[in-house]
């Protein structure tokens, strides 16, 4: 029982993550990316990237720091120095739903769009109140937004904004409908292995404690591969979090997505956890019930259900009982 | 002298490989722990080749014979750049033996090689001559063959007349100079012009004033007698001058120069000295250098790491130059930070150079993260090696 409902779990995991890097049925149309030096968001982008063009969508590359195309993206627009109210033009130039059909022809034939922006960092510090309007005017149901921000690098806000109001950053993950927060996998397994000795868990880059520092060093052979935190708002709102390892690709083919808790070294917390509700082993006596024993179990009608059927009588209240060749009558006992 | 040359660990990081294009290094340091002579490395290696073709390849043999090979012999991924220059060296020196003036120089050789813009603010064009010149770099005669473009942040404003009617030739824009738009400029250009020049420059130049303003005060109005359009001087510090002149530095390098690298030695100098606290003048100089990548092959830019700078981030001035490092880290393909021992004050070790990645992952160089400790000697030599060598 266990055990399925695990499988169960994770598949419908994998499957959901599956579902937000395909953005298939516009299932995350604002999806937010946060990184930081000690891991970027690259490689998840470039997956987004690689899925978006194998389902044949149009997929445009937003530009605020950027300076080389990346792979197989279709449209790379430059989005430095332009006021947002030009760049949401261009936007919505490059990825609007053909208008002049009838909304039939467009709901079937009308090409999807994955827009990515590389860093929301600029326009946010920039022009803080612009986000809603700037993300409003550009996701439509055949455009979803894909779009990074460095969590590490400080907003300078203009002397405009009340400090009363709320960081756009607060205000970027109220509108996201997804986070996916990346995080080394390296670093990932090193803190685990200290919280696992009860060692002081290490610090990177910036928290490393080292003046002159930046980003952390890492040595030796390392597993490729970035821990993606999710967290999937639903309509209802209600959100789903999950943990996975995205190991990039190597050459044609596509990343490896994974549970974070199949990862060896994340997996034993999970099996101590199944094991305590399981059989315990180390007892002399056998707490578990045998099959007869449970179909014995719910053959027992309760009193409830008795004095239901038998109307008037006023006999409820007993328990109904069909003693079986392995009980042993208690004379004593039943006599009360 | 092998202290003289390229650290033989640090070479694999020193080259910029031709797949690295439009890619930016970004090298910071701390107090103590400046980046000027991972700096010069870089010029080195960039310059070197040109260098050597020509009449140093004589007069400085052990330089050329003992360091390439060893660089081959030590590190076998480098095997394929290492030819590169001397491939080149080899097929352009005849050619300009038999030109011998500059001129054929830029025309042979000038398609295969690297020219850099050297873009200073906090030092200016005798310092780097002076270091440059004990690794056998002749700046001067890289700037007059059009190999180098030399930026002056330090002496804003001296002589901007006569320098801005430079850019405005060399640049072709026609656009009038603007001459003191923001206060510092012209306190900058002032201080200049009275000899007071090292009370902008940091405690880090132990040449005394005379040589400061003479060489500057030489160059300015030489350079302008004798054309050489290669140095110039910013006319103000504000953004929209220090962008017309660096883009007409650069455009005039990539005309003579098939590949041209952008060198910027502390930019954050600029942010501190202009920024308005509303971050305004922190992604003007981001959309710059962006502007600015995308017309050279690669980006090198300095900038101070302290902690003050980097992780208190309470002021604006903290805020801002957190954010801009950081950001430029994020777009960098390759970090290299010094700093101090952690231990505390060694008398064989001057700090920690630490080589990681950048944020920017899309470059197809794999970087090997490495951390090695430096000393610098007194001759400006550097010796660097691994912990417990």
């Amino acid at each position: 029982m266990a055990p399925s409902a695990q499988t169960h779990h994770r598949s419908h995991s994998l499957l959901l993550f599956q579902k937000l890097l395909n953005l298939r049925d516009s299932a995350s149309p604002l999806t937010l990316i946060l990184d930081t030096l000690e891991q970027g968001a690259g490689p998840l982008l470039q997956e987004f990237i690689n899925r978006g063009k194998l389902a044949r969508s149009k997929i445009l590359f937003v530009s605020f720091t950027t300076a080389r195309k990346p792979r197989n993206v279709d449209i790379f627009i430059k989005a430095r120095g332009k006021s947002v109210t030009a760049l949401i033009t261009e936007i919505a130039s490059h990825c609007a739903p053909v208008n002049s059909q009838t909304p039939k022809d467009t709901a079937t034939n009308s090409q999807k769009c994955l827009i990515v922006v590389d860093s929301l960092n600029p326009l946010a510090s920039k022009e803080p109140h612009v986000l809603p309007l700037f993300f409003g005017s550009i996701i439509n149901p055949f455009a979803s937004l894909v779009a990074v921000y460095h969590n590490d690098v400080p907003l300078v806000l203009p002397r405009t904004v009340n400090e009363y109001e709320p960081h756009p950053l607060t205000l970027l993950s109220h509108m996201a409908t997804a986070i996916f927060k990346v995080s080394s996998l390296y670093q990932a397994v090193e803190t685990k292995r200290a919280q696992m000795r009860s060692l002081r868990e290490p610090e990177w880059g910036l928290h490393e404690g080292r003046e002159g520092v930046l980003v952390g060093l890492r040595t030796g052979h390392q597993p490729e591969g970035l821990v993606v935190e999710m967290e999937m708002r639903r309509r209802s709102g209600r959100a789903v979090a999950e943990r996975f390892i995205l190991s990039p690709s190597r050459g044609g083919a596509g990343a490896g997505l994974s549970l974070l808790s199949d990862h060896p070294l994340f997996a034993p917390a999970k099996d101590a956890e199944g094991g305590a509700e399981g059989e315990m082993a180390d007892s002399t006596f056998n707490l578990g019930l045998t099959e007869k024993q449970r179909n014995d179990r719910e053959g027992i009608v309760l009193p409830y259900f008795d004095a239901q059927t038998e109307v008037g009588g006023g006999e409820g209240g007993r328990i109904l009982y069909d003693m079986g060749r392995e009980d042993d009558f208690d004379e004593e006992e039943d006599e009360i | 002298m092998t202290s003289r040359n390229i650290p033989h660990l640090l070479e694999p990081y020193l080259v910029i490989e031709p797949s690295q294009s439009q890619s930016q290094i970004l090298l910071t340091g701390i107090l103590g722990a400046n980046t000027n002579w991972l700096l010069l490395r870089y010029l080195y290696t960039l310059l070197k080749s040109s260098s050597t073709s020509r009449s140093s390849l004589p007069s400085r043999p052990p330089a050329a014979a003992v360091s390439q090979p060893q660089g081959q012999r030590r590190l076998g991924t480098r095997m394929p750049i290492a030819v590169e220059p001397e491939f080149e060296l080899r097929t352009s020196t005849p050619a300009q033996q038999q030109n011998g003036g500059d001129a054929g120089d830029q025309g042979e050789s000038g398609n295969e090689s690297v020219g850099v813009l050297l873009v200073s603010f906090l030092r200016d064009f005798a310092f780097w001559k002076e270091s440059a010149g004990r690794l056998g770099l002749d700046l001067e005669g890289l700037g007059r063959r059009g190999k180098l473009g030399f930026v002056d942040g330090l002496c804003v404003g001296v002589g901007s007349g006569s320098d801005g009617e430079g850019v405005v030739v060399g640049g072709g824009g026609g656009l009038p100079v603007r001459r003191p738009p923001v206060p510092l400029a012209a306190t900058g250009g002032s201080a200049g012009a009275t000899g007071t020049v090292p009370g902008r420059g940091p405690p880090q130049v132990p040449r005394p004033a005379t040589t400061t303003t003479t060489t500057t005060g030489g160059s300015s109005s030489q350079g302008h007698v004798e054309g050489e359009k290669w140095k110039r001087s910013l006319p103000s510090l504000a953004v929209a001058d220090v962008s017309k002149t660096l883009h007409s530095a650069l455009n005039e390098l990539c005309q003579k120069n098939k590949k041209v690298v952008l060198v910027i030695d502390q930019l954050d100098f600029l942010l501190a000295a202009t920024s308005d606290g509303n971050g305004l003048v922190s992604s003007a100089l981001q959309d710059l250098l962006l502007d600015l990548r995308e017309k050279s092959h690669a980006t090198i830019l300095t900038m101070s790491a302290d902690d003050p700078l980097i992780a208190s981030q309470v002021t604006t001035l903290d805020k801002d130059h957190a954010s801009f490092v950081l950001s430029l880290a994020h777009e960098a393909e390759m970090v290299v930070s010094l700093r101090l021992l952690d231990t505390g004050i060694a008398k064989d070790v001057s700090g920690v150079v630490r080589i990681t990645r950048g944020g920017d992952t899309g470059g197809e160089k794999q970087i090997e993260e490495k951390e090695y400790l430096y000393h610098v000697g007194g001759d400006g030599g550097v010796r660097v090696f691994e912990r417990g060598q």
